[in-house]
């Protein structure tokens, strides 16, 4: 049986066991889209269609992007936490880890939740439009298809930047603690982007934009607005995934081993206790 | 045959595991005993590779432990734990494929344990909703469902009342008569001692005695003598040279003699004293032969 096997299984295993939230969430979303729509279809029916267009259309959506990346990003990282804090509480992880390393159990907790977050904001966003469509109610703007696409690639790169980092910091959580407070740091240094990043939104591209574009932990929050916008240079974006790819190299083994060395020691672990005792593990 | 050979861990400045070895082979089925805090919970975690040794190694069939032989293992670990909201059936399987098993050889495995331990009506319910036996049982099946080549169970009978005890002993005798390697600890010497034919005992990280119970007990230069006469207390022990009083409470008392006594004099005595109800000539309990041992 060969690693990816484990982490496959893994995977199914978190699939099945979130299906059911899974559609709850869905279903509220697809709903919110579709009926805010329906309803802007009836508020608006004597003006005809909305039509949005030039710099109002990208600021909307780099505002769009913004927000949907910092929320997509946030919310999988808590799942994450929660998933991994629970598997420690209930202390089924031991007996799983007599079955495969460490980084392959989180690796298929990871990608499994990962998938679910970006099926769900691809449901949204795609109801959004079809419905948008069908009712004919705005015409969607012209930069809306790479907005997509850099909302996409950027959920792909912020999530795997973020995720093992939230998992690693799942793991140090006590038995009865609560996950937030372990969850408050990074959402700190997530929410600093964010912030720069949607108050720039009208007044464009500026210093710390752009130097926040650049720096790995930063860029999945900055970068895509800069780019839906058409501030940012090609060099700056090949340079800032550049970075960021090299940063998630690191991140996660740097993570992963914080993972194995904190989940199986039973209270609250800091992150040096973790760093030391991985070197314990196989 | 899966051999434990110089273990060695420190945490800070705890010595958990002090050049720990032993061994148990295939049909064996192997008490590890010790008081709590020995090192029994790092040296069964070690078998899994959940701790880094110091120093030492660990060998089944004469190679060193690897992915392959892991997952032909079973284990239960001492802090019990199965994924609280999933269903009994669909979490033994889960553990069986986890360990290799195809879908359908998992499931079919999995059914079978859970009728063989009259849980096939609950196979639908999640793990949170049933009774704390129960579970235990769910979690015996989990380190079951692979039909593994060893099996390491941590303190498989705490928590058990003595009927579950002698089923749990009697589930792992089957596991060992069909060849299994099974190694199981404790930190109760005397409720085990009946349950399992060799032991290793361990303290402070070392192992300080191995080898069959009732070779243990019988190797001991002390015997047991327990009398409880009928109202004539326990005074004429007193007088009796070379013994040494364990234990009196009203009429019942447990002397400590050496091996080469002969119990007919004891019995002479005792019965001067009064009438015996009764008298026996033991060789010491696990426990004893454990606190001989260490206090060597």
């Amino acid at each position: 049986m060969k690693p990816w096997h484990s982490v496959l299984l893994v995977m199914g295993r978190e699939f099945r066991a979130r299906k059911r939230g899974f559609l709850i969430v869905s279903f509220v979303l697809v709903s919110l889209a579709v009926g805010g729509i329906v309803i802007a279809d009836f508020a608006t029916a004597s003006h005809g269609r909305a039509r949005i267009s030039g710099s109002e259309a990208d600021q909307l959506l780099g505002a769009l992007s913004v927000i949907l990346l910092f929320l997509a990003i946030l919310v999988t990282g808590q799942v994450i936490m929660e998933g991994v804090a629970e598997e420690k509480r209930s202390r089924v992880v031991e007996v799983v880890l007599g079955t495969m390393h460490p980084r392959h159990l989180l690796a298929g907790k990871v990608t499994a939740i990962g998938l679910l977050g970006f099926a769900e904001i691809v449901l949204a966003v795609g109801s959004l439009l079809v419905t948008a469509d069908i009712f004919d109610v705005f015409e969607v703007p012209k930069g809306t298809a790479l907005g997509l696409v850099t909302v996409a690639v950027w959920f792909l790169l912020g999530f795997s930047l973020y995720s093992m980092v939230y998992g690693a910091a799942g793991a140090l959580v006590a038995p009865h603690e609560n996950v937030t407070n372990a969850a408050l740091p990074i959402n700190i240094v997530l929410l600093i982007p964010y912030v720069v990043a949607v108050s720039s939104v009208q007044a464009g591209d500026n210093v710390l934009l752009r130097v926040l574009s650049l720096v790995p932990l930063t860029a999945p929050l900055s970068m895509p607005l800069r780019m839906v916008r058409g501030f940012a240079a090609p060099w700056e974006i090949a340079a800032s995934i550049a970075l960021v790819i090299v940063t998630i190299y690191g991140l996660t083994r740097f993570a992963g081993r914080l993972y194995a060395g904190a989940v199986m020691q039973g209270g609250k672990v800091r992150w040096v206790q973790a760093w030391r005792s991985a070197g314990d593990m196989r | 045959m899966l051999v434990l050979e110089g273990l060695h861990k420190r945490y800070g400045d705890v010595v958990a595991l002090d050049a720990c070895s032993f061994g148990v082979g295939p049909g064996q089925m192997v008490g590890f005993l010790g008081p709590n805090g020995a090192g029994k919970t790092t040296a069964m975690r070690s078998v899994f590779g959940l701790v880094g040794l110091d120093a030492g190694v660990i060998t089944w069939n004469g190679r060193p432990l690897d992915r392959g032989a892991w997952l032909g293992f079973g284990y239960m670990p001492e802090e019990r734990g199965l994924y609280p909201r999933m269903r009994v059936l669909e979490q033994v399987t889960y553990f069986g494929r986890l360990h290799g098993m195809s879908r359908s050889d998992a499931g079919t495995a999995a059914g079978r344990l859970l009728e063989a331990f009259g849980l096939a009506d609950r196979a639908q319910i999640r793990l949170q909703d049933l009774s704390h036996g129960n579970q235990q049982r769910v979690q015996l099946a989990v380190a079951l469902v692979h039909e593994p080549k060893v099996l390491v169970l941590d303190e498989p009978f705490s928590g058990l009342d003595p009927v579950a005890a002698e089923m749990m002993a009697a589930i792992l005798r089957d596991q060992a008569a069909g060849g299994a390697a099974v190694l199981f600890s404790s930190h109760q010497l005397d409720v085990v001692e009946h349950l399992c034919e060799d032991v290793v005992i361990i303290n402070e990280g070392r192992v300080v005695l191995s080898g069959r119970v009732d070779a243990l007990r019988a190797a001991s230069p002390h015997r047991y003598v327990d009398v409880l006469l009928d109202g004539g207390g326990t005074d004429w022990a007193e007088a009796v040279e070379g013994a040494e009083i364990v234990m009196r409470s009203g009429d019942r008392v447990r002397l400590m003699v050496d091996r080469d006594s002969d119990p007919a004099e004891l019995v002479a005595r005792a019965r001067k004293a009064g009438e015996i109800v009764e008298f026996a000539f033991l060789p010491p309990r696990l426990s004893e032969v454990f606190r001989e041992a260490v206090t060597r």
